[in-house]
Parts: structure tokens; C-alpha cells; sequence
């Protein structure tokens, strides 16, 4: 599979639109292209990326001459703290609001929340965004009594480290992509846990006599989950690339910055490793979700 | 089946009526139509006119100088671009859903129809565009098509050509599960019977009964393709400027928000409010399709 979805990406490779400076010549760039193998058929270039990929060699930088690894490597702790934050955000928020949700269905809190889903799913990320500066970091928010003015842009201050700090950059880009991701979760699991409660075995357990809150917990929440795991595991990938509106407009130094970066000057070396790292993590999620099932569905057994 | 489907459609139109959230979805859809289509007629400003008598270099306030929802901070009418923005982002994601839908229902029609190793082939080919990232792709596609060819109005095609090109997996996937079972009901046997033809029995007998998910799934598709169409415009490889789009007037907003909010409130209510009602819609039509899909 990665290599499919390597191969798809591959025939873009000969454009690298050298500078219009008029100090380079027809020879340079030609020696140029030489010297990166850009001469070469496509097939070819490919072959010999893919060579260097397996011995774990992703290229260099066309911009910059970083090394295509340490890029990727340098980026990826902010992503990952800032995608961490926010998956975590929403699946914890979305488990909650799919379970209450579910149990008063059709009354206001029901409405409040699947209305909320909706906004969230309808909501264009970028924009979103932009409402939030506007909002809270621009003149800052005054209201209730308080005055609230969170930095729009950056990951920190300055560059020793300060946990309160950190945690006032990361509010603002974490809460838009939380919401995002927490309309997809908390409807899923509204779905899948009213499903789930009106099966047989929770109308045995209510039978039982076991009260509402550990039928709901212990019988109906483990089953419900199943689903929502697939959603999730789908959303894995998302880590490498999901993030680049949201970085982009918070200037967060990410992965997905990186990426647009790179793509504003057809970088390929690192537009690739990027691309190959999201493979990675199509399938980094279909095994996490996989190990998931078993877990919580005992019945599921891989041989 | 002539005198069997008027009742059906009478049930679905029933239900959905009752459901005064959907309809209003699809009052408002309507509306932000006609808002495109008549627009330029009903308010004749052209959108990417500067207006040299009143522009200083700031985007004016809503109201100044004949401008009801003001200018950007180029000066160009705010109201008549979020005419050429509804035009280009209504038409783009029309057309990309009906070529996703071409393209999904004719793959996932024939995968479900002759299962066996067509089907196999056709659903991994659509496991591996699924499982490909699709901002990231499409991002690197534009931005190829863009540097090979520098004509802005190519640009359209292009976007409508690759969000088609790259969403069809949902409508194949679902085409063919509605197939599976279609193919082995007495209609389609009887149709084999009488020496139909596969595209006949593809054609007219499994699609008109497979066509209800294919809408709600359409319909909720062109909430998608909005935002993704807007997300590459903001970012610059979507529509092309000077074209308007909601999406790439968004672009600059960024950086005059402090001093011209507006400019960047109305085109992202538009979009909220036209993925929004669409939802509804797409929501609403499944109820009325299918009760027991909730």
C-alpha cells in the first residue's frame, strides 16, 4: 500500500523550476540537473529514489540543502503536541457527548449537541480560525468580567521554555482543530451508542436490575466504541498532513507548514518524505485500530 | 413499477416535509442559488472593478460610499465578488459531485455486478485513492498543474477535474454495496430472463433502485467539496485571483483583520452557512429515504 501511494505521487518529479535569476545559465542549470539525476527518464528517478528510501536515505532538500529526515524530524515534536492535544481533546469530549447524547435523545441537550455537531462539520477550518484571532487575540476578549488575550501566532514567547506559555500558544489552533475533529467523533458515537442501547443484551442487563449508570457504562460503552475506533483509526494520517490549514494560520513551525512551504518551491525531496511518512501512518492506523478491536471486543481474535 | 414508485416518492416527500429543519436547509440552499444566478443582474457592480474615487488603500467599512457590505482592501465592492465567489464555489462543487458520482457509481455498479476479480481489482484501486491523504495530495496536484500551465482560467477545470477525480471512493463503495444485493432479486433475474443485456440491466433496472443513498450521499458530498474547494482557494492553489471565490478572498483577510474584520466575516458566513444548510439537507433526505437509518 505504501507503495502505491508512493507510486501515484512519483511522475511529478522533473519540475523543479530553477530560479528565473539571470545569473544562472542554460549550462548550470543543466549541470544542475545533472548532478540531481533530473536527466534521467522519470521511471528511473524513481527506481533510484526508491534505492536510497529503503537504505533509509530520503534526499535533501532542493531549497535548503537540509537533509529531507532531519526537516521532517525537526517539525515533528510542534505537530505532534499540537495534533496530540486535539485528538485527545476530541475524543475524549466527543466519547462524552456521543454517550449523553445517545442516553437523552430528542431532549434539548441532545439538540444542543448533534447542532453543535453540525456546526463543526460545516465549519471551514480556515476561517473558524481566523474568527478565534479575532476574537481572543486581536483586542483580546473582555467580557464576564474578564480579559482574556491569547498569542494568535508562534508555539512560544521566546525560547527558553515556559509550560504556561506553551500552553496559551497552543489554546487557540488546538480548540480549532478539537472542534473539528470532535463533530465527526461525537456523532459517531451518538450513532453507534443508540444502536447499541436498544440491543437484547442491554434490555437483559436493565433486567438484571443493574442501575442505568453501570448498564450504560460497563454493557454499552465497550460495544459502542467499536466504530468510532475505524474513525479514528482513519484520522491517524491526518497528523502528518491534516494540520496544514491550521498551521499555516497560526504559524505553528509544523509538519504542515513545512509541507506548504516545500510546495511553494517544489521541493520534492521533502514534499516526498512528507507524502511516504503519511503512508506510514495509513497504516500505523488500520494496525492501531486493529489492535483496538481486540481489545475491546474480546471475540475478535488475528491468528 | 410504473404505478409502484409515485406512492414511494409521495411517502419520502411526506416525511421530509415534517421536518422543518431540512426544508429550511433547502430554502436557503435555493436562495444562495438564485443569489448567484441573479445577483450580478439584480446589483450590476462589476466584482473586480476598483473604486479609484473612494479607495485610499484600506478596505471601506459596509455602507460607505455606496458599498452595502463594503470593500476589500483592494478597494473591489465586497457584495458584488460574493456574487462571483457564490457563482464559481456553487458551480465548482456541482460539478465536481456530478463527476464523483459519474465516476463512483459507474466503478462501484460494475464491481457490484460482476463481483469475482473485477470487483476485487476495482475495490483495492479504490482501498488505495481512499487511504491517500486527500488535502495533501490535492495541494500537490494543484500545485503541479498550476506551474506546468500559468492560464488562470484553466484553474476551474482543474479543481472541479481533481476533487472529482479524488472523491469518488464513498459513492463506488456504496454503489457496489447496494449492488451485491440488488443483482440477486427477481427483477434483475427476470430481466436476465428476457434476454437483457449487462448495461441494460445495470442501467435500467439496479440503478433506479440504488439511486436514493447515491442522493443523500451526493447531496452531503457538495458540503464537502465547498470547503475543500475554499480550503485550496485560501491557501492559495485553489481559484485563481483576480477570480473571486469565497475561499481566496479569504486569502488576504488574514492580514487586514485587525482593521477590516468584515472583509473577512461574509465570505466565511456564506460558506458556513451554504455547507451548513446542505448538511441539513443531506441529513434530512436520509430520514425521509430511510427511517431506520438513524
Amino acid at each position: 500500500m505504501i507503495l502505491f501511494g508512493v507510486l501515484s505521487q512519483a511522475p511529478g518529479g522533473p519540475l523543479t523550476p530553477y530560479l528565473q535569476n539571470p545569473h544562472i545559465t542554460e549550462a548550470d542549470i543543466a549541470r544542475l540537473k545533472h548532478n540531481l539525476g533530473l536527466d534521467q527518464p522519470v521511471p528511473i528517478q524513481y527506481l533510484h529514489w526508491l534505492g536510497n528510501v529503503v537504505r533509509g536515505d530520503f534526499g535533501y532538500s532542493t531549497s535548503n540543502s537540509e537533509s529531507t529526515i532531519d526537516a521532517i524530524l525537526e517539525r515533528m515534536p510542534a505537530t505532534l503536541e499540537l495534533m496530540g492535544t486535539a485528538i485527545g481533546l476530541a475524543l475524549i469530549l466527543g466519547v462524552i457527548f456521543g454517550i449523553v447524547s445517545a442516553i437523552k435523545q430528542y431532549t434539548w441537550v441532545d439538540y444542543v449537541i448533534t447542532t453543535l455537531a453540525f456546526f463543526g462539520q460545516s465549519m471551514p477550518v480556515f476561517w473558524f480560525a481566523l474568527m478565534l484571532q479575532l476574537l481572543f487575540s486581536v483586542n483580546g476578549f473582555t467580557g464576564f468580567g474578564y480579559h482574556i488575550a491569547l498569542p494568535s501566532a508562534g508555539i512560544s514567547s521566546g525560547d527558553t521554555f515556559d509550560l504556561g506559555d506553551r500552553l496559551e500558544h497552543l489554546i487557540l489552533p488546538a480548540s480549532v482543530l478539537a472542534l473539528i475533529y470532535l463533530a465527526g467523533f461525537s456523532r459517531y458515537m451518538r450513532s453507534s451508542m443508540l444502536e447499541v442501547i436498544h440491543s437484547d443484551y442491554i434490555r437483559t442487563a436493565s433486567a438484571k436490575g443493574l442501575s442505568r449508570f453501570v448498564v450504560v457504562m460497563k454493557h454499552g460503552v465497550r460495544n459502542a466504541l467499536i466504530p468510532l475506533v475505524t474513525i479514528v483509526g482513519l484520522t491517524v494520517p491526518d497528523i502528518v498532513g491534516g494540520a496544514v490549514v491550521t498551521e499555516t494560520i497560526f504559524a505553528w513551525p509544523g509538519m504542515g507548514r513545512l509541507f506548504i512551504n516545500a510546495l511553494g518551491q517544489f521541493d520534492f525531496a521533502v514534499l516526498m518524505g512528507i507524502m511516504c511518512l503519511a503512508a506510514l501512518f495509513v497504516v500505523l492506523g488500520n494496525l492501531l485500530a486493529d489492535m483496538c478491536y481486540a481489545w475491546l471486543d474480546p471475540r475478535v481474535k488475528y491468528s | 413499477m410504473a404505478d409502484a414508485t409515485p406512492p414511494v416518492r409521495n411517502l419520502v416527500w411526506r416525511r421530509f416535509r415534517r421536518n422543518p429543519v431540512a426544508l429550511g436547509g433547502a430554502i436557503v440552499i435555493l436562495l444562495m442559488a438564485l443569489f448567484a444566478a441573479l445577483g450580478h443582474a439584480v446589483y450590476p457592480v462589476d466584482p473586480n472593478a476598483i473604486d479609484q474615487t473612494n479607495w485610499s488603500g484600506y478596505a471601506l467599512a459596509p455602507g460607505i460610499a455606496g458599498h452595502p457590505l463594503g470593500t476589500d482592501e483592494n478597494g473591489r465592492d465586497l457584495l458584488a465578488r460574493l456574487i462571483a465567489g457564490a457563482q464559481v464555489s456553487l458551480t465548482v462543487a456541482l460539478f465536481a459531485v456530478i463527476m464523483q458520482v459519474a465516476i463512483g457509481t459507474l466503478l462501484g455498479a460494475i464491481a457490484g455486478f460482476y463481483g469475482g476479480w473485477v470487483d476485487f481489482w476495482i475495490m483495492r484501486f479504490t482501498d488505495v485513492v481512499l487511504s491517500i491523504p486527500l488535502l495533501p495530495l490535492l495541494l500537490v496536484l494543484t500545485a503541479i498543474v498550476s506551474a506546468t500551465s500559468n492560464k488562470a482560467s484553466l484553474s476551474f477545470f482543474v479543481i472541479v477535474g481533481l476533487i472529482g477525480g479524488l472523491t469518488w471512493p464513498a459513492a463506488a463503495r456504496l454503489v457496489r454495496a447496494s449492488f451485491l444485493s440488488l443483482r440477486e432479486r427477481e427483477f434483475a433475474e427476470a430481466a436476465r430472463a428476457i434476454g437483457a443485456g449487462d448495461a441494460a440491466i445495470i442501467f435500467r433496472h439496479l440503478l433506479p433502485n440504488a439511486v436514493a443513498p447515491i442522493i443523500v450521499q451526493a447531496t452531503l458530498a457538495v458540503a464537502g467539496v465547498i470547503l475543500l474547494e475554499s480550503t485550496l482557494s485560501f491557501l492559495g492553489f485553489g481559484i485563481q485571483p483576480p477570480q473571486a471565490s469565497w475561499g481566496n478572498m479569504l486569502a488576504n483577510a488574514q492580514s487586514t483583520i485587525t482593521i477590516a474584520p468584515w472583509v473577512a466575516i461574509f465570505p466565511g458566513v456564506c460558506i458556513l452557512i451554504v455547507s451548513l444548510s446542505i448538511n441539513y439537507l443531506g441529513d434530512g433526505l436520509r430520514d425521509a429515504i430511510d427511517p431506520n437509518q438513524r
